[in-house]
């Protein structure tokens, strides 16, 4: 047993033995928050993609919808062909890799690299130079425009974060108003590690000026399937 | 560099005479308000989103023994790996104790104040360990040798050419003040040392007690760097800092970046549960939390002035506060600086070292209207200078003006003859002369006094 636990733990039971005399919160007001929350949540499918789509665009990521999954393919190849860049990694997630698989049979040069078939002394260096990423987000969060990445169930963030530009899946369907129903759903026991993304990364440490691309992504664009 | 609250009264007047710092500081803080106010308007609930809050926060403080041991068990099953520490120099004593049994020769940092507190890197360095902050604000304050200046911005007082011709002499490149150019060339060295670190530390914004899990918000990306890429995962945690379960986040991760930042959300919000799935190989091989006392036990003894733990280090209220917005924050000398740092320092380092700080005030209570958690913290600063007169901390001159108004108070026709002196006295003055005042009329006049006095003024009130 660690001797300053014991010691910290009662010095705190001692400590916490007066109760404080700071106002209590009212169950009336927690209705009132619950409502006012509420309230907030647009009143239609298509109301919540336009709020999904306004607040990923503030915080300066790209916005796609596409019919069904046929359609990614040649949206992203469009997206990147004119740049250099011939190779990306994908998450290990079935959806990416046919995807991938249909960009090459657009343009032979392509080539990808599925991020957990590395072994993991390759995989920081390989991943640190690939430009474009393929990842699947398991929600969209409309209130933040933000995507959650649950990797404790692929096995891998790091194409999210080593890539310049990263090109993110997600199902309509999987559009969720806000976090507050978000961390309901989910399932924390299976999902302990994840993150939310909400754009590209960013600093304004310099005088505020805002700069993108600080050590993660320079460009997130997200692509959401309707069917 | 060493800095102490004793000093505070140097450091400002330093501060003060500094007009370039001055309009650094002055910028940034009125830009933060306005974005923040324009946000809070945007949400109907926000008054009652920090009641919640605060109602949250209560809870843990009151039980926060019994939310300690369901965290620590919670982590436990996960593969989390509890320390405990007394004191900064126990937290010290295990990271140096993970390094050496690990073989740590290098260390990534996201930014953490906690570790500010304690003093790491200075440990780290002297013990030949490479230990490179990797949050923008945080290295360039690194290079230049100085601690935060804000606990968000925490390179606030530099100017865009402050930082070229510091990356340009530390670094060796050419010359430049393009922030995106600046931006760049840190990304380059920091990608570098994330890829080839040994160890990565960070603080905690909150820790979860149900999930046994923590939580880092930021909008950098270097936070999830520095937790998946090194072989090792420390994070530094005051144990004020849990909450009773994930469905509690939501609430503070509204109120967070509206007020730290003036953002509706952070870019990440990483959750760290323990070690990833080994079947596929990434991530950390072992991830430790270090449970912080450090004097946070002692605060809690005061059922008044345990509210100042609630705080989740936005720094909304330094930038709200007309005493910072002059003087910036390396004028408090510590970590913890503005209206929250000045209740912490006195309660954290002691009435001796702490005894200016709760005068760092106007008490004009713009950091309560700021703060997302409800601090009331003018009511705290009253508490705090009302202990720092009784441990005798105050001037023999302060103590005798004092004890003559405390006895005229009590008088009601003795006080009222006393208050009509200066205005008696001052018709001696030329006209338009008003007295002096040390100190305060070197810079500007004093108003003269009513003839009439406010009494009679207030009578004549329909």
């Amino acid at each position: 047993m660690n001797n300053s636990r014991d010691k910290i733990l009662n010095r705190i039971r001692q400590a916490t033995s007066v109760a404080s005399d700071l106002p209590n919160f009212s169950e009336e007001t927690d209705h009132v928050l619950k409502q006012k929350i509420e309230d907030q949540i647009p009143k239609n499918d298509n109301a919540l993609l336009n709020q999904f789509k306004i607040e990923l665009e503030a915080l300066s990521a790209e916005f796609y919808l596409v019919r069904d999954q046929i359609e990614i393919p040649s949206l992203i190849h469009k997206i990147f062909k004119d740049s250099d860049y011939k190779k990306f990694s994908i998450s290990n997630d079935q959806d990416c890799q046919s995807i991938a698989k249909k960009i090459i049979e657009i343009d032979s040069n392509c080539s990808y690299i599925n991020a957990t078939d590395l072994k993991d002394h390759q995989r920081k260096d390989e991943l640190a130079n690939i430009s474009i990423a393929l990842v699947k987000a398991s929600f969209a969060v409309a209130d933040i425009g933000s995507l959650v990445f649950q990797y404790d169930q692929n096995g891998t963030s790091l194409p999210h974060f080593l890539s310049d530009c990263v090109f993110a899946l997600v199902e309509r369907k999987q559009l969720l108003p806000n976090q507050f129903e978000l961390l309901n759903k989910i399932d924390h026991n299976k999902s302990k590690n994840m993150v939310f993304m909400a754009g590209p990364s960013r600093t304004a440490d310099i005088e505020k000026v805002l700069v993108l691309g600080a050590h993660g992504p320079r460009r997130l664009i997200v692509i959401m399937v309707n069917e | 560099m060493y800095t102490t609250p004793q000093k505070t009264k140097k450091y400002i007047k330093k501060a003060l005479a500094d007009n370039l710092l001055r309009t650094a500081v002055d910028k940034a803080t009125s830009s933060s308000l306005l974005t923040r106010k324009i946000l809070v308007d945007q949400m109907p609930y926000w008054e009652e989103l920090r009641l919640k809050a605060h109602a949250i926060k209560k809870d843990v403080m009151e039980n926060l023994a019994e939310y300690l041991e369901i965290f620590e068990s919670n982590c436990n099953q996960n593969g989390i790996t509890v320390h405990w520490a007394s004191d900064e120099h126990e937290a010290r004593d295990i990271i140096l104790k993970l390094c050496q049994d690990n073989h740590v020769k290098k260390i990534v940092k996201s930014k953490s104040l906690t570790t500010e507190e304690i003093h790491l890197n200075d440990t780290l360095i002297k013990n030949n360990i490479t230990t490179l902050e990797t949050d923008l604000g945080e290295y360039i304050v690194q290079l230049n040798e100085q601690i935060p200046s804000h606990l968000i911005i925490p390179a606030m007082h530099l100017s865009r050419g402050d930082v070229g011709k510091l990356f340009a002499e530390k670094l060796g490149v050419p010359y430049t003040e393009d922030p995106i150019e600046l931006l760049r060339i840190a990304r380059a060295r920091l990608r570098e040392n994330f890829l080839t670190a040994d160890m990565g530390i960070s603080g905690a914004n909150f820790g979860i007690a149900k999930s046994g899990s923590f939580c880092i918000v930021e909008n950098e990306a270097n936070a999830h760097l520095t937790i998946s890429l090194p072989r090792i995962h420390v994070a530094v945690m005051g144990i004020e800092k849990l909450i009773p379960d994930i469905q509690s986040l939501p609430y503070f991760l509204k109120l967070l970046p509206v007020s730290a930042t003036s953002q509706k959300s952070s870019t990440y919000v990483n959750f760290v549960g323990g070690v990833p799935n080994n079947r596929y190989g990434e991530g950390p091989e072992s991830v430790h939390i270090i449970l912080l006392d450090n004097g946070r036990s002692e605060i809690l003894n005061d059922p008044h002035l345990r509210e100042t733990l609630f705080c989740i280090r936005c720094g909304a209220c330094l930038n709200a506060c007309p005493v910072y917005q002059l003087t910036g924050g390396h004028a408090y000398g510590w970590v913890y600086m503005g209206p929250i740092g000045i209740t912490l320092i006195p309660q954290f380092l002691g009435e001796v070292e702490g005894k200016h700080a709760p005068y760092l005030s106007s008490l004009c209570g713009a950091c309560f209207e700021a703060c997302p958690m409800r601090i009331n913290i003018p009511h705290h600063l009253l508490n705090l200078r009302n202990r720092v007169v009784e441990k005798n901390q105050t001037k023999k001159i302060e103590k005798m003006v004092m004890s003559i108004w405390a006895y005229a108070i009590n008088r009601p026709k003795l006080y009222r003859l006393l208050s009509q002196i200066p205005a008696k006295l001052q018709q001696l003055l030329p006209k338009n002369v008003s007295f002096p005042a040390p100190g305060y009329t070197k810079e500007r006049a004093l108003g003269r006094f009513d003839a009439k006095g406010f009494r009679k003024r207030f009578i004549e009130m329909d």
